[in-house]
């Protein structure tokens, strides 16, 4: 016999009660005189038998439901080898699905969950038997498979079992439960167990959950059990995604940004708000979110006056809390530095006369930025790679060669501003598939300045200068042309309804065109206040650009973005320190990210050439599990928690016969005897009482006035 | 217990005034009274006629029989005399047994005789005492008169209930020594053999005494109330003996039923007077009924 719960054998004890409370009574005699013992001595022995026999029985059934309750607590149950007397089947198959997520690391006061699971999974493999077979996988954005088939090499699960190590990625369960099916539909005849170790968030069971547990699952017939390792809900605060508030870092210069903080807990949280740059934490920040709500935290600071390299590393945080993980958010951003760009315009004449005057001229201010001009001929040959932006000023076409090797600066990082002119060739223009709108014919506009309208006012190119309440002003325009944009493209700005300035992203790069003449044959917009800044702000911005997207979930992977693995030998700096070397051609940098913190991509010739950042997912501070009605659907799937019930529902399905309720059974009879037997017993006593001798009159105790002990009160039976 | 006042309360002693105590049978007294007597004698109520014998008085003779039958019969009248009543209290150790709340024995046997005696005091009968335990203590010759009655209050005064019990043998020597038929009052818990009990009595019935046997209990004695496990010790022994009274109660009440039975019974047969009194009852509300009762056995 086996009991699942041997904590409460010490209950036992309470055995001991009826005998002390026996014992108690008997030391406890009065003695009186009395004036003649011949009755009582008529009936001592007779009375002393059935008392005997009474007490004795009512002992004795006492002590049994004592007994009784007690073992049926500790809940013995019957072990597996009477099950196989019966032709159970003992045949067992049995996948460990290990929760190794960032939620897993959470601290519940004695220990973290993963570590609690892990003693639950060696529970699972204490309950097998020799033969049985065991399979290991441990489980966050993907499948780790530790001991990928079914094994009956015991020792070496549990091994695999101690070896799972806590991970920062999310939770996601689709994968494990893909494998188990497929490892157990070969496994041999028997019962197929899966044990899935996790705190259950809802964010895992995210996926086609139908096609998932279909009729290929159903005829597997696996018993599928979801432990938790505990039902608290430990108070929990989580950063989410950071939104940068400017596209680069200058030195000095002021970074605004915000964060989510979710507060997953009861209370109130309040806090404070670490912002970091560099090595340096450069502000703080009070934070008080409500219960079960999340806040948008802005935030912002003055970047320091140092800043080395291409990329500034910043991070905002919280003190922390039971999950300290998902208390930090890192985030880089570009370093502003001199920017070099390439001004294609035609003409030959003068400098004054030809078609990129005012551009060169507004990028030309300030100095920092180192600037060519070209003809649109030498644009086949001239090397694109060294310049971040080039300007196609009012030039009438591109030709192919050209349209290609802009197509391919394009989707290796580089920015591409176009100005259209009288003498552009639409038709020309609207073959090349890069550009973001398609040219219609040239429209003359009324006299007088027109209205510009911001679509995105949020949109970097517009940081530092114009925003919601600082609106992008109305512009003395003349003439434009029809333009329509392609389906990737974004407007920024409308003018008479028309599209004005209009955006896309091509690979890693970004192709702007600008509803206007670089010269003043359109309008006089060159000559107005807002054309500089924006010359400027678009040069600033292709300097500062990264390649591809910065922020990533840990688990993700991350792509190769343009060709920047195509230039030569790269070196992939993790948090931790270590390097790791990023094959050329590769089609992603990182398969899948392992941890949290800044990534620095670093080329022998260039330096760093692009950091990103890995996040916790928001969903895995959530300490909450998922609700049951999403898990009431999936064939043979229950749930359990904490390690009583594992080893309940283990009882149960090792084809052990529970005998607690067959206890709890016997001592409800047990007590139906008792109470039977003591109230006959006492019905019998009170006969004794109720039944009076008659003397000579009624005495008063017959009279229906209460009987005390040992004689009646006289002033009392006077009184009344 | 000094003074009759703290023996019947004044209340009683009033309504006492009015009762009569009366024997069912004649009895012998050695004063004229309002009893009926064994004896023909000097009274207006008509007896017997027998045949005239020589030296009769010959104003006895009654003419209406000789103008009939020509035969000389004399007139004979009932004797009236007084009542004697002996009262015969058992003082042995078992009398002095109290529950909580309730005098003893004894004192209640006391007051009975007591309140006997006032109303035979009142009816210028005669009453006797004698206390008897193992043998007879406290013997007083019936008389009449109320310094004698103070005299019998005196003397159950100072006796005290002790020692063990014989009351089988201490009514047989009392009933050699009480010769003169009259009212026997025996107040005992007859806790001792029955069958010497009721020889005893058995004695005083042939000798044509009216008996009274008042057997009084203490309610303990009659409920066995207690209901923890007791020690129990004999008052006329010393003998111990634990019990649990709970378990006990029913038999031990069958068992005394069964006792009380068995004289009342026996009392039945012998036309004893037999009453079984609890110390728990009101004594006044007792004796008056008691009284009555033999008012209206004795009319």
């Amino acid at each position: 016999m086996i009991l699942l719960s041997p904590f409460l054998l010490p209950a036992f004890a309470a055995l001991l009660l009826p005998v002390l409370l026996h014992l108690w009574q008997k030391r406890h005699v009065v003695s009186t005189p009395f004036s003649t013992l011949r009755f009582l001595k008529a009936v001592a022995s007779r009375s002393r038998r059935s008392a005997k026999f009474q007490d004795l029985f009512l002992f004795l059934l006492r002590f049994l439901i004592i007994a009784a309750l007690v073992a049926a607590a500790c809940r013995p149950v019957l072990p597996k080898n009477i099950a196989r007397w019966f032709g159970a089947k003992t045949q067992r198959t049995v996948a460990l699905v290990v929760d190794r997520s960032l939620s897993m690391s959470l601290s519940t006061g004695s220990g973290n969950r993963l570590d609690a699971a892990k003693t639950m999974a060696e529970t699972v493999m204490d309950s097998l038997s020799p033969g049985d077979q065991v399979m290991v996988l441990s489980v966050g954005r993907t499948v780790d498979p530790l001991v990928a088939q079914p094994t009956a090499d015991h020792a070496l699960a549990r091994r695999a079992i101690q070896s799972i190590k806590p991970s920062q990625e999310p939770t996601r369960f689709e994968d494990a439960f893909r494998e188990v099916r497929q490892a157990l539909a070969r496994a041999p005849v028997g019962t197929k167990e899966m044990y899935l170790f996790t705190d259950n968030q809802e964010a895992g069971w995210v996926f086609d959950r139908n096609a998932m547990f279909n009729d290929a699952w159903k005829t597997t017939e696996i018993h599928a059990l979801v432990v938790c390792p505990d039902d608290l809900n430990p108070a929990n605060a989580t950063l989410g995604k950071l939104k940068s508030g400017v596209p680069y870092v200058t030195a000095g210069g002021v970074v605004r940004g915000s964060v989510a903080v979710y507060n997953f807990g009861n209370n109130v949280f309040r806090d404070v708000l670490t912002i970091s740059c560099g090595a340096k934490d450069v502000g703080k920040r009070t934070v008080e979110v409500a219960p079960n709500s999340s806040q948008e935290v802005g935030f912002d600071f003055i970047a320091p006056t140092t800043l080395d390299g291409r990329w500034a590393s910043c991070g905002v945080r919280l003190s922390g809390d039971n999950l300290p993980a998902d208390d930090r958010v890192d985030f880089v951003l570009p370093i502003a530095t001199g920017s070099r760009v390439l001004v294609v315009e035609s003409g030959t004449g003068p400098d004054r006369t030809r078609s990129g005057f005012f551009v060169r001229k507004a990028l030309e201010i300030g100095r920092d930025c180192e600037m060519k001009s070209i003809a649109p001929e030498a644009l086949t040959t001239e090397p694109l790679d060294g310049f971040s932006a080039v300007f196609l000023a009012g030039i009438s076409q591109i030709d192919d060669r050209s349209t290609v090797r802009l197509e391919r600066y394009l989707e290796s990082g580089g920015t591409v501003f176009v100005f259209p002119g009288d003498a552009t060739d639409a038709d020309g223009m609207n073959r090349i598939d890069w550009l973001p709108v398609r040219m219609g014919k040239l429209t003359d506009l009324p006299a007088g300045r027109q209205a510009v309208f911001a679509k995105v006012p949020d949109h970097p190119v517009f940081v530092n200068s114009w925003s919601a309440q600082n609106p992008f002003p109305a512009l003395p325009q003349r003439r434009l042309v029809d333009l329509k944009p392609t389906r990737d493209a974004r407007v920024l700005l409308t003018i008479a309804d028309q599209p004005f300035l209009i955006t896309a992203a091509h690979g890693a790069g970004q192709v702007f065109f600008l509803n206007a003449s670089p010269d003043r044959s359109w309008g006089d917009f060159p000559l107005t206040a807002s054309f500089l800044p924006l010359m400027k702000q678009v040069a600033r911005l292709s300097g500062a650009r990264g390649i591809g997207d910065t922020s990533f979930l840990v688990g993700d992977p991350v792509p190769a973005a343009g060709s920047l693995t195509n230039s030569g030998p790269l070196t992939l700096t993790l948090p931790d320190g270590s390097k790791k070397p990023v094959p050329k051609n590769a089609p992603q940098i990182l398969d899948s990210i392992p941890s949290l913190g800044v990534y620095l991509l670093d080329s022998e010739s260039e330096g760093t050439v692009h950091a990103f950042t890995a996040r916790p997912d928001p969903d895995e501070g959530k300490p909450s599990p998922a609700p049951p009605a999403m898990l009431q659907d999936i064939p043979g799937l229950e749930r359990v928690t904490g390690p009583a019930a594992l080893q309940q529902w283990l009882g149960e399905q090792r084809g052990m016969t529970p005998l607690w309720p067959l206890l709890l059974l016997v001592a409800l009879l047990l007590l139906v005897a008792e109470a039977l037997f003591a109230n006959a017993a006492a019905k019998q006593r009170s006969l004794g009482e109720a039944k009076h001798i008659a003397t000579g009159r009624l005495n008063r105790r017959r009279a229906g006035q209460p009987f005390r002990e040992a004689g009646l009160n006289p002033t009392e039976t006077e009184a009344q | 217990m000094d003074s009759i006042t703290e023996l019947i309360p004044a209340g009683l002693m009033s309504k006492l005034r009015q009762m009569t105590l009366r024997s069912r049978y004649v009895s012998e007294g050695s004063m004229s009274g309002s009893h009926k007597s064994p004896f023909k004698g000097q009274s207006m109520e008509f007896a017997d006629r027998r045949r005239y014998i020589k030296g009769d008085n010959l104003r006895d003779l009654d003419w209406k029989v000789y103008g009939r039958t020509e035969r000389y019969y004399v007139r004979q009248f009932a004797e009236e005399t007084s009542l004697r009543v002996n009262m015969l209290m058992d003082a042995s150790a078992s009398m002095g047994y109290a529950s909580e709340g309730n005098i003893t024995k004894y004192q209640y046997a006391c007051r009975v005789a007591a309140a006997f005696g006032y109303v035979t005091t009142g009816q210028q009968d005669a009453i006797g005492t004698y206390v008897f335990g193992d043998k007879v203590r406290e013997s007083i010759p019936a008389r009449t008169g109320k310094p004698h009655f103070r005299l019998v209050l005196d003397r159950l005064s100072v006796q005290k209930p002790s020692g063990p019990t014989n009351t089988g043998a201490c009514l047989h020597a009392l009933a050699e020594t009480i010769s003169r038929r009259g009212l026997i009052l025996i107040a005992s818990d007859c806790f001792d053999d029955p069958d010497a009990v009721f020889n005893a009595i058995a004695h005083f019935r042939k000798r044509m005494h009216d008996v009274i046997l008042l057997q009084i209990l203490d309610p303990a004695e009659l409920e066995l109330p207690y209901k923890r496990v007791t020690a129990f010790v004999d008052m006329e022994t010393g003998e111990r003996l634990e019990l649990d009274p709970v378990h006990a109660r029913l038999a031990y009440k069958k068992e005394l039923q069964n006792f009380i039975g068995t004289i009342r019974d026996h009392c039945a047969k012998m036309n004893v007077d037999y009453r079984l009194v609890s110390t728990a009852e009101p004594f006044d509300d007792f004796i008056l009924q008691y009284l009555s009762e033999r008012r209206r056995m004795s009319l």
